[in-house]
């Protein structure tokens, strides 16, 4: 499909999703590079490779999320900007992923020049709020900004997707073998990024042992993922009902 | 059963002024609008008012009232959006309770406990919900998709289906039952043994992704002898691992930055590449 067609949905995607319409599902599911990979497949004809390529950006951010909506990377700014780029000119998932990931990092600027301009909106309020205008509120909580986060969120995106192509085709052809290999070795670690990420927010060093109990399933016990799911929860229930026990034990003693 | 829910709730039933509805427009408004004016100078304060102000209009009739009330939720607010519903179904009984007798709800008493309990129910919501149950979602969907299966849009409509449940329950409840209730629900100990069972089963399901997602591999021979084969003779994808746990050092010990860390995989994977160990 046309380009300009899907510049305006990319572009569409972004602002939704940063704009928090909605805000949890623009904050989880519009914003998800599997979504946004999935819509771009089907707009160019390629719904399983967008759906690969997304799902490969979203391992990696699967671990970062916005204690006090602060946001250090931005997943959908990574997968609006790279999808579409990757299906058309026939990037592998690692690639995508390894130049996804920078682009991501531009995203916290975008979002914290987002609460600036919005703090415009708090005198507004006041305003109206002094005046006992509720529908006025209302107004600065979801319109205004809405539309200030046009220039702001949708625009960027847009322009990217429409100039872009052209940009990384062309340095990536001009980037030596041992580039373009080393963006496909680190596209391959940095899913480990994610998952360390998740390790330090849990914030539990003694589950650690789970950790290699995983891997060992898998990596030597060949197990498919559902089966390893189902073999964690097992390991969830017998942890808890260990500790009641234990709990119900001491409380006996006393 | 009935004779019990009496008993607890703090607002007399007889004498709501708010229906169901009112309830459920308010929650719908701030679903809606919750981090859309989202701002450095009160955060989620314009949502937050502009989401009761129907339910305030309602409540008082004389416009000073309505000015004072209106600008008491304009002060800064910032919050787990669908956690927040604890603290959006109180903040509602309370005004309740003070459009009918002002000197029984002092304003104080109902912007302190917004702003007392924002960071606790927070906490709650970013680590439990986001941190866990909603990680657990998005790396479902991402694996799915990663194999090309179209159902991973189902695992994250489905976490956001749970969000919004947790909003309309922890309203509701909190409208219903007053201001106790956050205690009861928040310090349960179903509660600590769910985190704790969750935990458990996050920090399984890191060791499982990283075997099957993570990969790192390298083409090196001594003396024609392929060093994986023989690694993974001894330890299936050693390197992976290794990585993980680098990575959890770098993030929990030494405190670096997400953005240092993507930018030093990078460096190093071209530098390893370049020289011909990957």
């Amino acid at each position: 499909m046309n380009t300009v067609v899907i510049a305006i949905v990319m572009g569409i995607m972004y602002w939704w999703c940063r704009g928090m319409i909605f805000s949890y599902f623009g904050f989880l599911f519009i914003s998800s590079p599997v979504t946004v990979g999935i819509v771009a497949g089907l707009l160019m004809g390629q719904p399983i490779q967008g759906l690969i390529i997304g799902g490969g950006i979203a391992l990696v951010f699967a671990g970062i999320i916005a204690p006090g909506g602060n946001l250090p990377t931005d997943e959908c700014l990574a997968a609006t900007c790279v999808i579409p780029i990757a299906i058309q000119s026939g990037m592998n998932a690692t690639t995508a992923i390894a130049l996804a990931v920078p682009v991501g990092l531009l995203g916290a600027f975008v979002t914290n020049l987002r609460k600036v301009i919005n703090t415009y909106f708090v005198k507004m309020a006041e305003d109206y709020a002094e005046k006992g205008n509720t529908s006025g509120i209302w107004r600065c909580a979801t319109l205004y900004p809405a539309i200030a986060a046009i220039p702001l969120l949708f625009l960027p995106v847009f322009i990217i997707n429409l100039v872009g192509q052209d940009v990384v085709v062309n340095v990536m052809n001009a980037l030596p073998t041992f580039v373009t290999h080393g963006l496909e070795v680190a596209g391959g670690i940095l899913p480990a990024l994610g998952f360390a990420l998740i390790m330090n927010m849990i914030g539990k060093p003694k589950l650690i042992p789970y950790v290699f109990l995983g891997y060992v399933i898998v990596a030597v016990g060949g197990v498919n993922s559902l089966t390893a799911g189902i073999v964690a929860i097992c390991a969830a229930f017998i942890y808890v009902f260990q500790k009641r026990e234990i709990v119900e034990e001491v409380k006996d003693n006393e | 059963m009935s004779n019990e829910v009496n008993t607890t709730q703090t607002v007399d039933t007889s004498e709501k002024y708010l229906t169901q509805k009112d309830l459920n427009k308010a929650m719908f408004r701030w679903y809606l609008s919750a981090e859309m004016p989202l701002n450095y100078e009160n955060m989620q304060g314009i949502a937050f008012c502009g989401s009761i102000a129907p339910i305030l209009k309602k409540l008082y009739t004389k416009k000073e009232d309505l000015v004072d009330a209106l600008k008491r939720h304009l002060l800064l607010y910032n919050c787990n959006i669908t956690a927040g519903g604890l603290i959006l179904g109180t903040t509602i009984a309370m005004e309740e309770q003070r459009a009918k007798n002002p000197a029984e709800m002092p304003d104080a008493a109902i912007t302190g406990l917004k702003t007392g309990l924002m960071g606790p129910v927070a906490a709650f919501g970013d680590s439990f919900d986001w941190g866990i149950i909603g990680t657990l979602f998005k790396i479902a969907a991402a694996t799915l998709a990663a194999a090309g299966n179209p159902f991973a849009l189902a695992a994250l409509l489905v976490f956001a289906a749970y969000c919004i449940v947790e909003l309309v329950i922890f309203t509701n409840l909190t409208y219903k039952k007053g201001r106790s209730s956050i205690k009861t629900i928040m310090g349960s100990g179903l509660m600590q043994d769910v985190i704790s069972g969750a935990n458990v089963l996050a920090m399984f399901m890191m060791g499982a992704m990283t075997a099957g997602m993570v990969s790192l591999t390298t083409p090196l021979k001594v003396a024609g002898v392929v060093i994986q084969e023989k690694l993974d003779g001894i330890f299936p994808g050693i390197f992976p691992l290794a990585a993980l746990f680098l990575i959890y050092y770098l993030v929990r010990h030494k405190k670096v930055g997400t953005g240092k860390i993507v930018l030093a995989i990078i460096a190093v994977s071209i530098l390893g590449a370049f020289i011909g160990i990957v």
